[in-house]
């Protein structure tokens, strides 16, 4: 359960720099979060694109090195969650194959072993498909915090006090956790 | 009780987000070791705390799977390079909407009661105050004598003026005294200026109502903290006065203050005297003409306004709830407004919204976020209000169509 350190790492605060700093700081962050909510590499990258866009267009006024992490956060978790959203309305099971099927040959080969895989593939589109049902609201504050932000960076990206975001994770995870029992008890998995 | 409810306990027992929040480190220091000494002398709160580390395991875990595997990470490199590539091909420029023309006069104008410094802060803090009021029982924010509450959404709720007819409403200067700081009203600005002044990006339609036409005028409502101190003589004296003599009021009450705080907000009016038919600004999508068409025709007045959530801290010698539990037990209060008020589900920030009965409330979804568009009966106006990402934007004007009403909220960018 430990947040992944290497999104810590990018987190770290660093002084005014251009746009290409920005984006090399943060595209790891941004682009992981798009990635959790969509589960495709060329989607994740699109919204990636689609976030940093937005801020090359129309940066962000005045705002220290927090807030345009923030500002990050919440623009990639919103488009991801759109997306997560207008996608699994669909049935996404051939998208899932058409998927696997992109996978280069190279990525074939990195596998140690492929069934494995496609399992652990079947496990996030569960646990994605779970998290697509809840509110929105909810969805943000369990991603956010999987990816390893601290409360007071929720609390910052999302725009609720620091000293609510306890209460409104744990009712995150309880909403969470049934949804995942109930899938599983009528999946017989 | 199913194992997805949180165990009973005493008042004195941890809740699940006290202990979620120990779990995670984010607890302060005197917490944590309020937290580490209770659980080591209660075994129901050790019990549930092992059960919410393993719960917290099993969550994350299974949110784990979600992560590119190392062969899906893109470098950052290569995309910096491919969105260089196409911010070139593109053509796109780092642009800022264009400088619009100041209004000089309008209709709509002189009728927005808000532009009223005391009266616009008056309104939050009051707004703020009511939701106070009806926080519900326990939570994260009810027993603490220091909280801190954002507004995050809102809830109509039905004022019926009979029911005031021979007993108004109590003000705040009936239960105490109201310091105002702040809270101006800067007109005449360009974009350039009012985004100067504000500590967010303002978001400007790409569509406006049939009949809403014009240049932009930028008004900026700098920010503004109003401190309301309960006083228990204005109070004894107010209950006095109507009908409340038999009313106790405790005594922890007195003294008890209110802080509430907004940031510097931005209120856009479309000035419909002006000849520009065209609005253009680079907020919209990359893939769209970066343009919209306004009909010039007859000007309806129509306003756009974006505030940061205000915030209200509560310091003093009385719990939110006691307080809350005076003001609904106040003489004359409607039963009806009561059981609106205790009924509303406030999670954590919602506000509700005093409506008369000609207003018409519908909740909607604006940008993912949930919304109320409001509509006279007539219909001789409406808007639309929502909060998203700790801002509260609203749109709104003489126009009750709420297909165009939405479809403006919706193009805010």
């Amino acid at each position: 359960m430990p947040p992944d350190i290497r999104n810590r790492l990018a987190l770290a605060s660093v002084g005014e720099e251009s746009f290409e700093a920005t984006f090399t700081r943060y595209y790891s962050l941004v682009y992981q979060l798009a990635y959790r909510c969509v589960g495709q590499s060329d989607e994740a990258e699109d919204i990636a694109q689609e976030v940093f866009l937005r801020f090359y267009r129309t940066p962000p006024h005045s705002i220290n090195e927090a807030e345009k992490r923030a500002w990050l956060c919440r623009v990639a978790t919103n488009l991801g969650l759109n997306s997560l959203r207008t996608r699994q309305r669909r049935s996404n099971r051939e998208e899932r194959v058409g998927e696997l099927a992109r996978r280069s040959a190279s990525e074939d080969e990195a596998l140690q072993d492929p069934e494995q895989h496609i399992l652990a593939d079947e496990q996030a589109a569960f646990v994605r498909a779970i998290l697509a049902e809840m509110p929105e609201r909810q969805q943000t504050y369990l991603l956010l915090r999987s990816i390893g932000l601290s409360y007071a960076e929720i609390a910052q990206t999302t725009g609720v006090a620091t000293a609510s975001v306890g209460a409104l994770l744990a009712r995150a995870e309880r909403e969470f956790r049934r949804r995942y029992h109930e899938r599983v008890s009528a999946t017989g998995a | 009780m199913n194992e997805f409810q949180q165990p009973e306990h005493n008042d004195y027992c941890l809740d699940e987000s006290m202990l979620i929040a120990h779990r995670d480190g984010e607890l302060a220091s005197d917490e944590e070791g309020h937290v580490t000494t209770h659980l080591a002398a209660c075994a129901g709160c050790a019990t549930h705390e092992q059960s919410v580390i393993n719960n917290g395991h099993q969550i994350y875990d299974l949110l784990a799977t979600l992560a590119p595997s190392q062969e899906a990470v893109v470098e950052a490199t290569s995309a910096l390079a491919r969105m260089q590539t196409r911010i070139r091909e593109e053509g796109h420029e780092v642009e800022r909407p264009k400088t619009l023309n100041p209004l000089t006069t309008s209709m709509a104008r002189r009728q927005r009661w808000y532009r009223s410094p005391r009266n616009w802060v008056a309104a939050v803090a009051a707004a703020v105050i009511i939701a106070l009021l009806v926080i519900p029982n326990a939570g994260v924010l009810a027993d603490q004598f220091l909280s801190l509450f954002r507004v995050q959404q809102f809830q109509p709720i039905t004022i019926n003026p009979q029911d005031f007819r021979s007993q108004p409403l109590p003000g705040l200067q009936d239960f105490g005294t109201a310091k105002l700081q702040g809270g101006d009203i800067k007109d005449n600005l360009t974009e350039a200026q009012a985004a100067q002044l504000v500590q967010f990006h303002i978001l400007l339609p790409t569509y406006v109502p049939k009949g809403v036409s014009g240049n932009l005028q930028y008004s900026v409502m700098t920010g503004a903290q109003v401190a309301f101190t309960f006083n228990s003589s204005s109070t004894r004296a107010y209950l006095n006065k109507n009908g409340g003599k038999n009313i106790t009021i405790p005594a922890n009450l007195n003294g008890a203050t209110f802080t509430i705080s907004v940031a510097a907000g931005v209120e856009m009016q479309y000035n419909g005297s002006s000849s520009a038919s065209l609005i253009q600004h680079s907020a919209s999508s990359s893939s769209d003409t970066s343009s919209t068409q306004v009909n010039n025709s007859s000007g309806l007045p129509f306003i756009i306004v974006e505030v940061p959530s205000p915030t209200i801290r509560a310091t003093g010698t009385a719990t939110l709830n006691e307080l809350r539990d005076f003001l609904l037990s106040l003489p004359n209060m409607p039963p009806s407004l009561v059981s609106q008020l205790k009924g509303i589900d406030l999670n954590s920030g919602t506000i509700p919204i005093p409506l008369p009965p000609q207003i018409t409330a519908q909740h909607v979804t604006i940008h993912g976020a949930p919304g109320l568009l409001l509509a006279d009966n007539t219909p001789i106006g409406g808007g639309v209000l929502w909060q998203t990402h700790g801002m509260i934007y609203a749109v709104g004007g003489a126009t009750g169509n709420a297909t165009e009403l939405m479809k403006t909220a919706n193009s805010l960018r």
